[in-house]
């Protein structure tokens, strides 16, 4: 493997990337608020910054919660349902964007559910998802009752992971494709804090080392999801709040270390399966502090969405 | 248990509301792809359009790929295509691998990935032809790092 030079993660070239979106879309007429006319409350937008089309394109850069589902499990650690968001509480968000948030969340607990294989909670979160989506107007991508009957079948977990999981895409492709970027993007927000959340939990109890490096990782998605957030935050008190939370979790990654050790990538042909291989070598330095500070900004944040 | 499966997929399929005129080549071939990824975790789908003309372009998309993790790729192609189309991977600007190779197009490929961040798969007909196709993405494994292959 050919090695080059011992770098810093150049995280600047997100914001070069961002730097040409803004440029590519001014002036543009796509840029125009969509109609929400089914949404009447407050995720209706005041003009956009950036257009749909870049929105579109940046919000697929924030990860799946399955993967930090995953990683939790590899872990170790056991299931721990106090870490989830009540079900219940579903009746408390009357609001879209509270809504959003929170089936974004529900989504993110429903991952780590699913993963644990704990059947036995499931179908009141699957309650709780189809009603935040009912009420966003995209109830028609969950099918509760294949869903729910998935749940009950021990011997049907892999289906009821995999059609969660697609519903899920399915309904962010809709809302995308509606010019509902606004929605789409407000529960994309709540799951990955909700993921990060329930990570963070984890790192409390065990001291998690591969965790906690992924932690450190989402150093560049939380730049992004603040980039986009900030899209809908002019005139949008709700989403001026969250931005202000998550400008503060920047603020603690920007001391995170994260550099790459580049090497040239590598294809082989092993059993007639085609594999790729990066070989760059990512280290991450993050002090005790500066994990428990952005533990503590999580925790506050994942507050004043679930409230 | 796998028919199982795809017989629920292709049902919810079914039953999802579309305004795509193409939306019986995309869920067939959504039943292919997802057949294809066998009992790796589905992560998402993306779905593949491409107008007669664009075999230098071709269409792109977006997604964060997370260090120390392996990937798989299935993609199901159109059977009215010319020929398959042809996945790169791009971190920035930097080619890491496509699924043309050895002389022919793969219908699946892994990545191992080493880097967490957002990556670009760039999707296209070098012959420039009209095509469709539906490619999965799915979780094989994740690595600690003692366990990452070297």
């Amino acid at each position: 493997m050919d090695k080059k030079n011992y770098s810093k993660n150049p995280i600047c070239a997100a914001a070069i990337a961002v730097a040409i979106m803004f440029a590519s879309c001014s002036g543009n007429g796509d840029n125009q608020p969509a109609n929400f006319e089914d949404i009447p409350d407050s995720l209706q937008s005041a003009p956009l910054t950036l257009s749909e089309n870049v929105v579109n394109d940046m919000i697929q850069n924030i990860s799946s919660p399955v993967e930090m589902a995953n990683q939790i499990k590899n872990s170790g650690a056991g299931f721990d349902q106090s870490v989830l968001n009540d079900a219940e509480k579903m009746k408390d968000y009357s609001t879209s964007f509270k809504r959003a948030l929170n089936l974004g969340a529900y989504s993110a607990d429903l991952g780590y559910i699913n993963t644990f294989n704990k059947n036995s909670v499931v179908v009141s979160y699957l309650l709780a998802v189809k009603d935040l989506a009912d009420g966003l107007n995209v109830g028609q991508f969950l099918d509760f009752n294949t869903l729910s009957r998935l749940a009950k079948n021990s011997t049907n977990l892999d289906s009821l992971k995999l059609l969660s999981v697609s519903s899920f895409n399915e309904i962010d492709r809709y809302l995308r494709e509606q010019k509902r970027s606004n929605v789409s993007t407000a529960i994309v927000a709540g799951a990955w804090i909700e993921g990060i959340y329930i990570t963070c939990r984890v790192i409390e109890q065990t001291n998690d080392k591969e965790l906690i490096n992924r932690l450190a990782e989402q150093k560049d998605i939380a730049s992004i999801l603040l980039i986009i957030l900030n899209n809908y935050s002019k005139g949008d008190s709700n989403f001026q709040a969250l931005v202000s939370k998550l400008d503060q979790i920047k603020s603690i990654y920007d001391n995170v270390k994260i550099t790459t050790e580049f090497g040239t990538p590598e294809t082989k042909e092993v059993d007639g399966m085609l594999i790729i291989e990066q070989n760059e070598i990512t280290h991450v330095e993050i002090t005790d502090e500066q994990v428990a500070q952005i533990i503590e900004k999580i925790k506050e944040t994942r507050q004043f969405i679930v409230e | 248990m796998k028919h199982i499966l795809l017989a629920i997929v292709a049902l919810a399929a079914l039953t999802i509301p579309s305004n795509n005129a193409a939306a019986q080549c995309g869920d067939e071939l959504m039943k292919q792809a997802l057949g294809a990824m066998g009992n790796y975790q589905y992560i998402k789908d993306f779905d593949i359009k491409l107008a007669a003309g664009t075999s230098s372009t071709g269409t792109k998309f977006s997604v964060v790929l997370n260090s120390r993790t392996h990937y798989q790729i299935n993609i199901a192609n159109g059977s009215t295509n010319a020929e398959k189309v042809v996945v790169q991977i791009f971190d920035g600007d930097k080619l890491i691998g496509t699924n043309f190779a050895n002389g022919k197009t793969f219908e699946a490929f892994q990545f191992i990935c080493s880097k967490t961040g957002a990556y670009k798969l760039q999707v296209s007909c070098p012959g420039g032809g009209e095509a469709c196709a539906r490619a999965v993405l799915s979780l094989v494994k994740q690595y600690s790092e003692a366990e990452m292959p070297k």
